[in-house]
């Protein structure tokens, strides 16, 4: 009998493998960064530039401030995967209804993380059993509805309009963007590879294949733990405390497995993200779209792109967006809004599960969908 | 059957979390987190550091799986591999860098400044240098506006042209003052990404000798001392500008940027 504590988890397995896995296309994604840090690396050999000196600060900004993010959304859904029970997500999902689609952006109080640890906790809820559409709402108002974000959104801003339509945005944008994609195909939606890994959207067979398969852990553990699978039913003295321990431990080590695993995954398409972001940062200067802040659909969409190429926190965002100033209310929430939901990293990590053309039409209707909430507030001044 | 080679190695979790883990340890124990991250966001950067540490110390137990074969590593896996090492080595070939104000903004055209036109004086000038100047920062003026109107000030910073300012140098002269150079540091929030470039136009005293007649050859030539006047000019958008009284060349700050969420440490 095999004692391998990583046969219940797939990522574990996977960490595990010595074989080469499906990459996912995540290749070609790393050769682009691989290529572009080339790019900026090889002038070195001339001397300093002042643009590399920008992109530098960028990026390792970038990256320093938001990777505790996604380190901290992996230990989450890490958790969730070890102890979320299996069936609990779609049992609570089928009761609801279409109810649970606005009601699954309501569990970001509950799983609280910033946009950079949320796409990791959404592939565990997935993983877990939660349709795609309460999954997608989860996605996109999590990263708003998170109590540290409303609490700097209010500190940067002293206005209490500021948090409490933030929220109501998020929560707008998210609900509906979940019901009017509630009908789409999963093969439409996931990366092939990734839906391959989705029990939780095979409900039967999915929940009958993890049941055997924590059988299966459970007992793998208690004969490890007991030196030999036949020692088991023949003991009689109490467990010692190592044993006692050992299912614990096999769980803390599930954890940081699945944390490990997650963490290495997005990173990549989270570099590539945040590389694109901080060259645009570098070469678009920051009062491009400045002339555009009086118009009432040209100040909202200039305060979306800003958001779009900035790619920053959720939980800091709201003190840049506080600087402009020259925009109205309603661009800014716009901002606000739309930054958590879909900026330049995030789309990359989106791309971890799902496809373009997925990714494509659900950015299209988050834009359009975001814009037509700023336009509706533009009487508020 | 071989069951473990090099490329086993490469492909584990622990070699590829080995840079991210040097990465944070780095930024933190180099001393040059305050390029990057403003004081309040430091704390995560420790934790996340040691986080990453337990992380990795946790992966090196790796062991190949019983009775699996060992395979060459694919060039797919040797460029994630690689990949995972872009923060590093841009921190460790290019940074710390703090943000300079050159390259970051479009150019406005602006009319030929007449050097031999005396500026257009200001109301209220202050009866002689040697003010109470009060340590100030940037921040502190453009939130106080108005009220430091006419305030002596001692500010830390950098000189670059007027091109560099966008509209400010425009904005200043429809308010009635001539500028004659940008004074300017970066303020940040949360990090070096959201830093914005807080900036003064200075202007020459309407005094003859009070400030140093060459004082623009301090124009980009690292962090200087402004003692002057703060003066607030109302225009389509209001504009800080310091009439110049005395110009110091002085040693960079521990903290190159101002922090909006705390007071702007000076020196």
């Amino acid at each position: 009998m095999q004692t391998q504590r990583g046969a219940y988890h797939p990522a574990v397995s996977a960490e595990h493998s010595h074989s080469a896995a499906p990459r996912d296309g995540r290749w070609l994604v790393a050769l682009a960064l691989v290529l572009g840090s080339l790019a900026v690396l090889l002038p070195l050999l001339g001397g300093r530039a002042p643009w590399q000196e920008r992109f530098s600060a960028y990026f390792i900004s970038i990256v320093l401030q938001s990777a505790p993010y996604m380190l901290l959304g992996a230990l989450i859904a890490g958790t969730m995967e070890r102890f979320l029970p299996q069936s609990w997500l779609p049992s609570a999902a089928a009761r609801l209804g279409t109810a649970g689609i606005p009601a699954a952006a309501l569990l970001a109080p509950i799983f609280p993380s910033c946009e950079c640890g949320i796409v990791s906790v959404g592939r565990t809820l997935l993983r877990k059993g939660l349709p795609l559409p309460h999954t997608l709402s989860y996605l996109l108002a999590g990263p708003i509805l998170n109590p540290v974000v409303m609490l700097t959104t209010w500190l940067a801003f002293q206005d209490w309009r500021y948090p409490a339509l933030r929220a109501l945005g998020g929560f707008l944008v998210a609900s509906l963007t979940g019901l009017i994609l509630r009908r789409l195909p999963l093969d439409f939606a996931f990366r092939p590879q990734f839906l391959a890994g989705l029990n939780g959207a095979l409900p039967e067979a999915g929940r009958s294949r993890i049941h055997i398969r924590r059988i299966a852990y459970d007992a793998a553990l208690y004969a490890h733990a007991s030196g030999s699978a036949a020692a088991a039913p023949t003991l009689e003295l109490p467990p010692s405390l190592g044993q006692r321990l050992a299912p614990f431990g096999g769980s803390v080590r599930q954890v940081l497995a699945h944390v490990r695993s997650d963490f290495l995954e997005m990173s990549v398409y989270f570099l590539f993200g945040v590389f694109i972001a901080s060259a645009m940062k570098t070469f678009i200067p920051p009062s491009t779209f400045s002339h555009l802040a009086a118009g009432t659909v040209s100040g909202p969409l200039a305060m979306m792109v800003t958001a779009f190429v900035l790619s920053l926190c959720s939980e800091a965002d709201a003190f840049p967006a506080a600087s402009f100033t020259e925009f109205s209310l309603n661009a800014k929430l716009a901002f606000l809004v739309l930054g958590p939901m879909l900026d330049i990293k995030l789309l990359m990590m989106y791309r971890s599960m799902f496809r373009s053309r997925f990714v494509a039409a659900f950015a299209s209707l988050v834009v359009v969908l975001v814009l037509a909430f700023a336009l509706a507030l533009g009487g508020l001044r | 059957m071989k069951r473990f080679n090099a490329a086993c190695l490469l492909r584990s979790p622990a070699a590829r979390l080995a840079p991210w883990t040097a990465f944070y340890l780095a930024a933190a124990l180099g001393g040059s987190l305050h390029y990057y991250i403003a004081p309040w966001q430091q704390g995560v950067i420790w934790v996340s550091a040691a986080a990453l540490l337990l992380l990795w110390l946790s992966a090196v137990d790796w062991r190949p799986r019983p009775g699996a074969k060992a395979q060459p590593l694919r060039p797919a896996e040797a460029l994630e591999g690689l990949a995972h090492w872009a923060p590093l080595l841009l921190l460790l070939l290019i940074g710390p860098t703090e943000l300079s104000a050159a390259g970051g903004f479009t150019p406005t055209p602006l009319p030929e400044v007449k050097t031999e036109q005396t500026p257009p004086p200001l109301p209220e000038q202050p009866e002689a240098p040697g003010l109470p100047y009060r340590e100030s920062g940037f921040i502190e003026l453009y939130t106080l506006g108005p009220v430091a109107d006419g305030m002596p000030v001692r500010l830390l910073g950098r000189l670059t042209g007027l091109e560099q300012g966008g509209d400010l140098a425009a904005r200043a002269r429809a308010g009635g003052v001539e500028p004659r150079a940008l004074f300017y540091r970066f303020g940040i929030t949360c990090c070096a990404a959201d830093g914005q470039m807080l900036a003064a136009v200075l202007v020459d005293s309407p005094v003859p000798g009070w400030a140093q007649p060459d004082w623009y050859s301090f124009i980009d030539t690292g962090w200087v001392e402004v003692q002057g006047e703060a003066r607030y000019i109302e225009a389509d958008s209001p504009v800080l500008a310091i009439v110049v009284h005395q110009i110091s060349n002085a040693e960079p700050p521990d903290e190159p940027y101002e922090y909006s969420l705390s007071p702007a440490p000076l020196h």
